[in-house]
């Protein structure tokens, strides 16, 4: 009797698909430009699951960048999101989108966008409740993404205090209650040899269970020696806020991190909200600290404190990481991390990345043109062209099995070791013009085995369970492609 | 610092090489006594001996150099003042240092914010206001615009209720007759009638004097503040466009925190950048705003040495109108490596 | 590249036409176009605008009071002594078109010539010469330009000098930053590389290409120059001929009159603000129509 009972309630689980994390459908970006309107994104649809890497491979030009800043919200001036949907762990992210804008478009006259800034305003409101904290992205180039006249300390902590002030708030207050003579009893035990959960135990007896992030993190630190682990745990103890800040960080925290009533007035004066706020923001300073030590940013004391234009494109880029996972979000999206940064760097970034993912179940949308550097990073990826997602596989199906003719193009001109060849093999033509592309599959006019139907929106065939290709020679399918 | 140095040499060099070009008789005319029994020609020889104006050019700027850090600077001799040069500078300067700093501060307060406005809410009505009033502001002649103001804030035309600010003058006479610290125009002890009338506890003087102060320091401020807004709004423009910005919005900032923190900063830049030549324009301007509306600085002085021949006292607003513009651009430089970190000693 | 005449005056066109498309940079063109047709006519057949002597103004001594506008004797109103005013503005516009002109376009060739030889020379030449330009712009424009035409003597044609010396130190640093970064640019060490001689790559790669930034730098510095050359002549150095119509002397004339007869002061001054709005959305629509991203 049991054993059918757990076998049914395996298939019932097994048929509740669990919702996505991030689910684009049937997405469409234009750009309203002096030469036309360019239609960068046509109808683009996947699926991200919590914890997963999923990865977007293309050429430049193909949209998948855009598809990223459509996901953030953060498409350029000239950009709309013409139709679809963007869900993110359960809201709809462009549930407004008709009415943000207006195109109009007079005979033989360039079209005309009027955006509904009251619209805007609120949807940016919205938006940067999510930017940042549940959702955040990595850019190209670290140089031009980091602001050059704020040192790299009060970019990180910017972020923090934005979006973890409750957090801040907490780990002062979890010092309130330590005492150096509580503190000793874990400084007595041999602390390095000490894991995770029995500093747990170990603080769980005394009472100081808030402490254990900031007491494991000292622990934890490769680069100094046990004396001075010990003498910096015991200072936990000292570094205690003064009374008049501790009232205000009370109320902060009883009010989960908004500005509490009494305050909001005290807020707006300059010189007192400086006083107000000069313990978080120290606390903010000290968890980028940790934060940049958790990167493996070299000599990260120091780097708290220099400017952007002082590091080395590897360090920004780590910067910019530990920015986006300061927050713990669900979803990092990396847009080309490491196209800037030579080949040893790029190497320490992505194993990097993939230690990220494993610790903080973030999942990562990993975007390249490189498909070898998408490799090492995903388990599922995503081949764009011309703005249309052509592919979708895992990684191994994607290898082993190529369905699209592009994607198959892809692989073949790529040169393999051991192999001979007089030319090496390329895709014959050129992208088309997203003015104007070609009706139907925007890559019949290059591929080889195109035949009269392509000329028609090509077919989503979802060959397998998780391997889907965008074309006609797998068959029909309920679902269309218009253009 | 000790780049200051050959720019200040330069400076003098200058001066000396342009007093030289006018001849002996010029550079020796405030100084000749017509009412002496010696004959002017005599006279002017033993002058030129006596400034060893027949030695050779070398020669004689190491003597001018020597002057001129003995704080021997010459000898002016106008319709309002005759007496040194030194003396007539440390009178007038303090006014137009007024003057000037006045303008600067609302140009600054005015100014930036309006930019950075502008060029946020782009297209908006009070961006297209902004670039309008910018506009007429640098295409437009100041002094014609300090004409017009006095034609407006004057007894007879438009309206007598606009007659609230004074056209000319730094104070009015009738109110300050007969008082021992104020003498022709000149006041004692720090020679700015607005700070000295609080000294002596004379509130209607300093009410006047302030009053005195308004249509001038309007003027010259709209005509600085014209091209500042230009070049905040455009750089203002430009940064908005750059990747950090981009950055801070994806970090969920508000749009509020993006402006003022990161992108106002950096629009900044170049503004400073341009700082020098905005300054050279606001030190032209005070020479215009003081000619029209008789207000007693150093650039009435220049204006009435002008006109009255003296050399003495051009070639003396020369030196303080460089030692001020040289002084000002280092102020500057420094200023520069305060906001920009890429740039620092 | 030099690229051959036809295309040069293709690209040109295209400018003309972007320039067109704007109407704020199109009503620019027009008053610039005007005022300098102003000025020819004047020269030429000064009767068509109804002036009757170009070269003076004509006092009339039986009215010397200014007198307020009246159409169609005198429509912008009389001035000291008894001038009317059309006639002495439109000559007058010639006039400080004329000096104008001849001072940026003097002090801009002057400028170029130092810049561009400056940057592309380098060393020690570069440094003495930019040594030499900041010595004259330690001080600020308007008050050198009074000293220098102060010890030449107070005439139309001195101030135009001492405006000319003030001025070309702006150009010399503008023009070397231009040559600088030209000088970065590939198509030179591709010059030097085929074995081009210095100067040629100079006259023929470098000029060129600075030449269009400094165009519309000229275009804008011409509104100023009118309006610090008016300014110069309004504090009173025109004393040579004291009936050249001038706008500077116009207005300084009727200075003792502004607050009885605004019209005095207004017309010469709007004359003035006319030319340099227009002046400045001539410039400023160069510079726009000039964008390589616009011009795609």
């Amino acid at each position: 009797m049991r054993l059918t009972q757990e076998s049914e309630l395996n298939q019932v689980e097994q048929a509740i698909p669990k919702e996505p994390l991030l689910r684009v459908n049937g997405l469409r970006v234009s750009f309203i430009t002096r030469a036309g309107k360019i239609q960068a994104i046509n109808d683009v649809s996947f699926e991200i699951q919590a914890g997963e890497t999923f990865g977007l491979v293309g050429e430049t030009g193909c949209g998948k960048s855009q598809t990223a800043l459509a996901i953030m919200r953060l498409t350029p001036e000239a950009g709309i999101i013409e139709r679809g949907e963007i869900w993110f762990a359960g809201t709809n992210l462009t549930k407004n989108i008709t009415r943000e804008f207006k195109l109009t478009q007079k005979k033989n006259a360039r079209p005309k966008l009027k955006r509904n800034k009251s619209m805007l305003k609120r949807l940016n409101q919205e938006m940067n409740e999510i930017r940042g904290k549940e959702v955040s992205m990595i850019f190209q180039e670290p140089m031009t993404s980091l602001d050059p006249v704020y040192t790299v300390g009060m970019q990180v902590s910017e972020t923090l205090l934005r979006h973890c002030t409750d957090l801040l708030v907490d780990r002062i207050l979890a010092r309130n209650a330590a005492t150096r003579e509580k503190l000793r009893e874990i400084t007595n035990t041999a602390t390095h040899e000490l894991t995770q959960t029995e500093v747990r135990e170990l603080l769980h007896r005394s009472g100081l269970e808030r402490l254990e992030d900031q007491i494991w993190f000292i622990i934890s630190r490769k680069d100094i020696g046990i004396t001075q682990k010990i003498r910096r745990i015991s200072e936990l103890a000292e570094r205690k806020p003064t009374p008049i800040t501790m009232m205000f960080l009370v109320e902060l925290n009883k009010s989960s991190g908004k500005m509490p009533i009494k305050y909001r007035i005290l807020n707006k004066m300059p010189i007192i909200r400086r006083w107000l706020w000069g313990t978080i923001q120290k606390e903010a300073l000290d968890l980028s600290y940790e934060l940049l030590s958790l990167v493996n940013m070299p000599n990260a004391e120091n780097v708290l404190h220099q400017y952007p234009h002082e590091l080395s494109g590897g360090m920004r880029q780590r910067v910019m990481i530990a920015m986006a996972l300061a927050t713990r979000p669900k979803l990092v999206i990396a847009d080309e991390p490491t196209s800037a940064l030579d080949v040893t760097v790029q190497a320490q970034i992505l194993e990097l990345l993939r230690e990220l993912n494993r610790t903080f179940n973030s999942a990562i949308l990993f975007i390249s043109h490189d498909i070898g550097v998408i490799s090492e990073v995903c388990n599922r990826v995503g081949v764009m062209y011309a703005g249309n997602l052509v592919e979708v596989a895992r990684l191994d199906q994607l290898f082993a099995d190529p369905k699209h003719p592009y994607t198959q193009g892809l692989f073949a001109s790529i040169p393999k070791y051991g192999e001979k060849r007089e030319l090496l093999q390329t895709i014959e033509g050129t992208v088309p013009n997203l003015i104007d592309p070609p009706k139907g599959c925007r890559f019949r006019t290059r591929c080889s085995r195109a035949f009269e139907k392509c000329t028609e929106g090509p077919p989503w065939v979802q060959v397998d369970r998780d391997h889907g290709v965008l074309c006609w020679l797998y068959g029909e399918s309920e679902k269309h492609v218009d253009q | 610092m000790l780049l200051l140095i050959p720019t200040l040499l330069g400076l003098t060099l200058i001066v000396f090489v342009i007093s030289h070009v006018g001849g002996t008789q010029r550079l020796v005319g405030s100084y000749i006594n017509i009412h002496s029994t010696v004959p002017v020609v005599v006279q002017e020889q033993q002058l030129a001996e006596r400034f060893h104006l027949n030695d050779p050019l070398y020669i004689q700027y190491f003597y001018w150099i020597a002057a001129f850090l003995q704080g021997n600077w010459g000898y002016t001799k106008t319709t309002i003042y005759s007496g040194t040069v030194l003396d007539a500078i440390s009178l007038f300067f303090p006014n137009t240092f007024v003057l000037a700093v006045l303008a600067s501060i609302l140009t600054g307060i005015i100014g930036i914010p309006l930019g950075v406005w502008s060029a946020v809410r782009k297209d908006s009505l009070l961006d297209q206001a902004t670039r309008v009033i910018s506009f007429a502001g640098y295409s437009m002649p100041l002094f014609w615009l300090g004409l017009l103001l006095i034609i407006v804030f004057s007894t007879s035309n438009v309206c007598s209720c606009l007659n609230i600010f004074p056209i000319s003058g730094t104070v009015t006479v009738s109110l300050i007759s007969g008082v021992n610290w104020y003498n022709n125009g000149i006041s004692y002890p720090t020679h700015v009638l607005v700070i000295d009338s609080l000294i002596h506890g004379r509130v209607d003087v300093f009410v006047d004097a302030l009053m005195h102060l308004v249509l001038p320091v309007v003027t010259l401020t709209y005509g600085v503040m014209a091209s500042v807004l230009r070049v905040m709004r455009s750089s203002m423009q430009d940064t908005l466009n750059q990747d950090y910005i981009r950055t801070a919005r994806a970090k969920g900032l508000e749009e509020k925190t993006v402006i003022k923190v990161h992108a106002r900063r950096n629009a900044l830049i170049p503004v400073f950048t341009l700082l020098g030549y905005t300054i050279a324009s606001l030190l032209g301007g005070v020479v215009l705003v003081e000619a029209v509306f008789n207000y007693l600085g150093i650039g009435y002085w220049t204006t009435q040495a002008m006109l009255n021949g003296d050399v003495g006292g051009i070639m003396g607003a020369t030196v303080i109108f460089g030692l001020a513009f040289i002084f000002a651009n280092l102020g500057v430089d420094l200023a520069y490596g305060f906001i920009d970190p890429r740039i620092r000693y | 590249m030099t690229t051959p005449l036809s295309s040069r005056l293709q690209e040109y066109r295209l400018t003309l036409r972007i320039l067109l498309e704007s109407p704020s940079s199109a009503v620019g063109l027009a008053i610039v176009l005007a005022y300098f047709a102003i000025a020819v006519i004047d020269y030429t057949y000064p009767g068509l605008i109804g002036v009757q002597n170009a070269y003076s103004l004509i006092p009339d001594f039986m009215n010397p009071v200014p007198s307020p506008p009246i159409w169609p004797m005198h429509p912008f109103g009389t001035t000291f002594p008894g001038v009317d005013l059309y006639q002495a503005v439109m000559s007058a516009i010639r006039v400080d078109l004329w000096y104008s002109l001849l001072i940026v376009l003097a002090g801009a060739s002057i400028g170029i010539v130092v810049g561009v030889l400056s940057a592309y020379v380098g060393g020690y030449v570069d440094e003495a010469l930019m040594r030499f330009t900041d010595i004259f712009l330690s001080v600020p424009y308007l008050p050198f330009a009074i000293a220098v035409a102060f010890v030449l003597g107070r005439a139309l044609d001195n101030v135009s000098i001492a405006l000319a010396i003030v001025w070309w130190p702006l150009y010399a640093r503008f023009a070397r930053g231009q040559a600088l970064s030209v000088k970065e640019n590939a198509y030179i060490e591709a010059a030097k590389a085929s074995g081009v001689g210095s100067g040629r790559i100079m006259l023929r790669h470098v000029v060129p290409n600075v030449l269009t930034p400094i165009f519309v730098q000229v275009s804008l510095d011409l509104g100023t120059i009118v309006q610090v050359f008016a300014a110069l002549t309004f504090i009173g150095f025109a004393s040579g001929n004291p009936l050249l119509p001038e706008l500077g002397t116009l207005i300084s004339n009727g200075f003792q009159y502004a607050v009885a007869a605004p019209w005095v002061i207004f017309f010469p001054g709007l004359a003035i603000l006319i030319f340099a709005i227009g002046v400045n959305l001539l410039g400023d629509g160069l510079r726009d129509a000039l964008d390589p991203r616009i011009r795609t």
